[in-house]
Order: C-alpha cells, then sequence, then structure tokens
C-alpha cells in the first residue's frame, strides 16, 4: 500500500492532461467545462469513501477482533470523504458561477451535498469531542451508521421540494463521447488512488499517535504521576 | 425492557413536574424567537404571513431543541448512575424518547397558536391534518434528538456539538414539515401526501434504528 502514492502522482499528471489539453472543448459550454472532469471524479470517490466509513463503522460495531484498526480507518475514510466533498462543492460552485451565473443554487445534488458535508463534519467533531477511546469508537460507528441512513432521505426530500419550485436550471445534457469518458475514468482513478493513499496514511498516523500516547502514559505512570 | 422504560419516564416526568426545568425555558424561548420575527423581518404581518409555515417551524425546532438536549444532559451531569443500572440501554432510549415526544408535543401546543397570533396568520382550515402534520414533525425531531443527545451526551461539548449533528440531520424533516403546512395553505396541495409520508418515514426509521444500535452502547 505504500507504492500507492507513487501511483496517484503519475495518474494525476495524466489525468490533468487528458482533463485539460486531450479532450476537446464543448462548444456551449466552452473551456470552463473541464472542470467537470475534476469534479465527478472527487463526487464518486466522496461517495465511495462515505461508503466505506459505513462499512468499516459496521464492522467495529459486529467484530471485536482488529476493533481499534477498523476504527481508524472509518475515521480516516471519512476525513477523506470530507476532503473530497468539499473539493467537489468548491469546484462545482466555480462552475456554477460560470455556467448557471450563481455560486450557490438549491439543486437537489448540491444541497444534499452540502448537508453530508454537515453530517460528516459532526462525525468528526463528535471523535474529537470524546475522550475516553473505546467510547469513542463505539458511538462515532453508532453516529456513522445513523447519518448514512440519512443521506437518501436528505436527497429525496430536496428533490421534492425542488419539482414544486419552478426547474431555473436544468441538467445541461452533456453528450459523454468515448473520447470524454476516457478522461473522466482515468481522472476518477486517480482521485480514488489518493484518497486510497490519504486514508492508509491517516490511519497510520492515528495509530503511531495511538501508541505514542500510550507509552507516554506508561511513562508518567512509572514516574509516579 | 418495556417496565424499565415506563418507569424511567415517570421518574423523569415527576422530575420535570417538579421543577419544570424544560419545558418553561424552551416556552419561553421559543416567545421570544416569535418576538424577534417581527423585528427581524420588519414590515408587518403582511411579511410575515406568507412565511408563516417555515417561522412557524423553525421556532418549534429550536425550541424543542433546548428541551430535547437537556433530556440526556440531565443524566450526564448527575454522573451516569443511570447507566451503570442493569438495565437495557434501548429501555432509556425509549424512555427518553417518549418524555422528549411528550414535551416537544406540549411546546407545540402552545406555541403554534401563539406564533399564529403574532405573526397573524389564520391556523389552516383542516384541523386534523394540520395536527397531524404537526405531530409527524415533532415526533420526528424527538426521536433524532434523543438518538443524538444520546451520542453526544457523553463528550465534553454537548451543548455545542448537539445543534452541530441535529439540526443537518433533521433538515429533511424540516424541509417537509413546512412543505407539508404549506399544503395545508394551498399551496402545490398535491404534494401533501408525500410530504406526510416521507416525515411517517423519517420517524419509523429513526425510532428503530437508534433503538437497534443502542445494544452496542452498553458495551462501553
Amino acid at each position: 500500500m505504500r507504492y500507492l502514492r507513487w501511483l496517484a502522482l503519475p495518474l494525476w499528471v495524466v489525468g490533468l492532461y487528458l482533463a485539460l489539453i486531450w479532450v476537446p472543448d464543448v462548444r456551449a459550454l466552452g473551456v470552463s467545462y473541464r472542470i467537470f472532469y475534476i469534479h465527478l471524479g472527487m463526487a464518486w470517490t466522496a461517495l465511495l469513501a462515505m461508503t466505506a466509513n459505513f462499512v468499516l463503522s459496521l464492522l467495529v460495531l459486529v467484530r471485536r477482533k482488529g476493533r481499534e484498526e477498523t476504527d481508524r480507518f472509518a475515521q480516516a475514510s471519512a476525513e477523506a470523504g470530507i476532503l473530497m466533498t468539499t473539493a467537489t462543492l468548491a469546484s462545482g460552485m466555480l462552475w456554477a458561477r460560470v455556467a448557471w451565473g450563481a455560486y450557490w443554487t438549491w439543486d437537489p445534488r448540491l444541497t444534499t451535498t452540502a448537508i453530508m458535508w454537515f453530517l460528516y463534519i459532526g462525525y468528526l467533531l463528535l471523535r474529537q469531542a470524546m475522550d475516553d477511546d473505546a467510547k469513542r469508537r463505539v458511538y462515532s460507528a453508532v453516529y456513522a451508521l445513523i447519518i448514512f441512513v440519512d443521506v437518501p432521505i436528505v436527497y429525496l426530500s430536496v428533490r421534492w421540494w425542488r419539482s414544486i419550485h419552478p426547474v431555473v436550471f436544468t441538467e445541461s445534457g452533456m453528450n459523454i463521447t468515448p473520447q470524454m469518458f476516457i478522461a473522466v475514468i482515468v481522472f476518477f482513478f486517480a482521485t480514488l488512488v489518493l484518497a486510497l493513499d490519504l486514508i492508509y496514511l491517516r490511519a497510520f498516523q492515528e495509530k503511531v499517535h495511538q501508541e505514542l500516547q500510550q507509552r507516554r502514559a506508561r511513562r508518567l505512570g512509572r514516574l509516579g504521576y | 425492557m418495556l417496565k424499565a422504560a415506563v418507569w424511567l419516564f415517570w421518574k423523569d416526568l415527576s422530575l420535570e413536574l417538579r421543577g419544570r426545568e424544560l419545558l418553561l425555558p424552551a416556552a419561553v424561548f421559543g416567545l421570544i424567537i416569535a418576538m424577534l420575527y417581527g423585528f427581524a423581518f420588519d414590515g408587518g404581518q403582511q411579511v410575515l404571513r406568507p412565511m408563516f409555515p417555515g417561522l412557524l417551524w423553525l421556532g418549534i425546532f429550536f425550541s424543542s431543541f433546548l428541551a430535547v438536549g437537556r433530556a440526556f444532559g440531565v443524566e450526564a451531569e448527575a454522573g451516569q448512575q443511570l447507566l451503570m443500572a442493569p438495565i437495557d440501554r434501548g429501555a432509556i432510549f425509549l424512555a427518553k424518547l417518549a418524555l422528549n415526544i411528550l414535551l416537544t408535543l406540549v411546546l407545540t401546543a402552545v406555541l403554534t397558536p401563539a406564533f399564529a397570533l403574532l405573526l397573524g396568520a389564520p391556523l389552516p382550515h383542516a384541523t386534523l391534518l394540520f395536527l397531524w402534520t404537526l405531530m409527524l414533525g415533532v415526533v420526528g425531531f424527538a426521536a433524532a434528538g434523543s438518538a443524538m443527545g444520546a451520542l453526544t451526551a457523553q463528550t465534553r461539548l454537548r451543548e455545542l456539538l448537539l445543534p452541530a449533528v441535529l439540526l443537518p440531520f433533521t433538515s429533511p424533516l424540516l424541509l417537509a414539515a413546512v412543505s407539508a403546512t404549506s399544503a395545508l395553505y394551498g399551496k402545490s396541495p398535491a404534494q401533501l401526501g408525500s410530504w406526510l409520508w416521507l416525515m411517517a418515514v423519517f420517524d419509523g426509521i429513526f425510532i428503530l434504528v437508534p433503538l437497534l444500535l443502542f445494544e452496542y452502547l452498553t458495551e462501553v
């Protein structure tokens, strides 16, 4: 897994080349649409990372063996997911400014993504505010399962809500050419590999951090504190 | 499990009846919100009346929030004796849920006429449907609030953390409740059924899922 980062870099270089130079302009949208490749890859990766967080949280609850390790990966994938969601929102807003004329619209996907972002920020806040390690693992896993169930409900509600109002901005029907499809896939893998690399890195960091804390506690104990 | 839940509920209810520590401040807070709407959206009742569904539900959510947040807070402050008791954690959740539902229903019963009065909006004609909408919204908020309240009660930042997790979490419920209420006032009434269903599904899911998952909280 340590070699992942050596794969992420060339994938990003190739992906950027494909997205920014190789793929031709779309007539109606001009050059601005090229951010779409980055945007889409990150959005998919974000959803995958949140799903990974859900599965890992479920494992934390039902499997005692290796619970600490599973929990570290659950946290790391939530962090990677938030990073990718942030990037998705940011790139989407930039594009919306050019294409739709406003940074923010109450489009169902946009709104759901923003709510999801808040819910997972809450996950990290919850973890941070719990001192007891064993409690943090179980409580944050329960929280992760509950919010994962909430996300589809959010999406459904926002979609119904929007369908009542006049639809101001329709999805511009982007016909994906084979060339565009290749660029989308390459970029998706580039972001996916980057996210995996970050997840491993963060999980490892947490492990070291926890070990250090344990050692420090033991040492202080020996010194009689 | 049910017996323990009933006893716990009774304990909390008698505490509340003696002290009125949750309901009274929450109700006062709700009334203050209604006053503040008047200041914030200057322009009198002509401006406020069309916004009534949204303003009402924000008022209900924010003031219920105070009551719901305290339900587990009192246990955490009491030093977790309750959590050491040899009873199912599901029973604790059920008892707190029942208390929260009762408190928020009472709050809503007080605030809804008061909001209508202050914001100058007549209540919808379809009284039964309106009551049903209020109930579905309030029960869902109480359920989500009980789940999130239990999860955040063990943290250092209890009061700060709860709004950050509960309010985005209940956003579909708010959306459904406001839309259903608007529908009762004649704004796309055909959608009313779907919104009520959405609220019912939300209520059902977030009563059941925490009940199932709270088993795991007993381990730690």
